[in-house]
């Protein structure tokens, strides 16, 4: 878990209210790492799949970059706080943030993960 | 790269997404799953290294969001496969497909709702691909749960039943989710297996949980 701080607000960048999960990692006969993420943003309520690449062993990460955008799965269930996706009192998502009913951000993300070589 | 999208309730979409310059640039990403009443659940995938082929796995609950606990909630694995031509994906085959179970017969400790963990994965070698999804197919759905559960969602609860007891009000198998595997057969007969279902039985393992 990172906590960053976001110093430019009005460019859009994914800081202080921002949330990532399913994170997954690969790297390629080259030595370049990639590590995707699925991002959220609690105050525009945006989801995407995130890429950062290292090229140095994972010494340094370029800044990440946003490349599709995801929208989350299911209907919110009060009682277990998350969205499911077969029903009521269905399956909620390991991945996705418990939350109230009266957080403002009205879907929480499904686990999308990017996975993959 | 592949996710799940939920841009419209019971037309989710398995995505698929790949890159040719290390990730500079992605394809418009496609819809991947292989049956059209597949609204998929977790995925993962996997590339051989030599880059010949690319190996998806994905749970996908096949019936409607359902907004009572009194239908059956089928859960499937499936496994697909592409061919790699000149850096270029082809069109998924589907490999193997197994057998649905009822979602309704997993649970959290509390038993307030499904439980089904997340761990699909693939992985795969020059030789064969290997995966792992979640499976219900042997548990058993509990309609004292079904009822409890639908009743702790409604407003009025004067008539809510009384919290189960699993080993008195319910079958034995209630609750006995799995994780289930498969692999595909050798490279010798890779190009042919790309037009034929993973055995059925045989090449899967069970994991309980």
């Amino acid at each position: 878990v990172v906590v960053e701080k976001n110093t430019d607000a009005a460019s859009g960048n994914w800081g202080l209210a921002s949330g990532a999960t399913g994170c997954t990692m690969r790297t390629d006969s080259g030595g370049t790492v990639y590590l995707f993420w699925h991002g959220f943003n609690m105050n525009t309520k945006e989801e995407g799949i995130f890429l950062s690449r290292s090229f140095d062993g994972g010494a340094t990460f370029e800044n990440r970059r946003r490349l599709f955008v995801v929208h989350p799965t299911g209907v919110f269930d009060p009682v277990l706080g998350r969205n499911t996706m077969d029903g009521i009192a269905g399956h909620a998502p390991t991945s996705q943030p418990r939350r109230a009913s009266t957080s403002p951000m009205a879907h929480p993300p499904d686990r999308a993960a990017p996975t993959g070589s | 790269m592949t996710w799940i999208d939920g841009q419209t309730l019971n037309d989710e979409h398995v995505r698929f997404s790949t890159s040719v310059d290390g990730g500079d640039t992605w394809a418009a990403p496609v819809n991947v799953e292989t049956s059209a009443s597949d609204r998929g659940l977790y995925v993962a995938a996997a590339v051989s290294p030599d880059g010949s082929d690319v190996w998806l796995v994905y749970n996908a609950f096949t019936t409607p969001y359902q907004t009572t606990t009194s239908a059956v909630r089928p859960l499937v694995g499936v496994v697909a496969h592409a061919e790699v031509t000149g850096g270029l994906v082809g069109s998924f085959a589907e490999m193997h497909r197994s057998s649905p179970g009822d979602a309704r017969g997993s649970s959290q400790n509390d038993l307030t709702g499904e439980f089904l963990g997340d761990y699909v994965y693939a992985t795969a070698t020059n030789d064969f691909g290997a995966f792992v999804w979640n499976d219900v197919r042997t548990g058993a759905d509990c309609p004292a749960v079904d009822a409890w559960r639908a009743a702790l969602r409604t407003k009025d609860k004067k008539d809510d039943p009384p919290r189960p007891e699993p080993n008195n009000d319910c079958n034995a198998s209630f609750g006995n989710s799995s994780i289930f595997g498969a692999r595909s057969p050798t490279r010798h007969s890779q190009r042919a297996i790309v037009k034929r279902n993973l055995p059925a039985a045989d090449a899967q393992f069970r994991i309980r949980l």
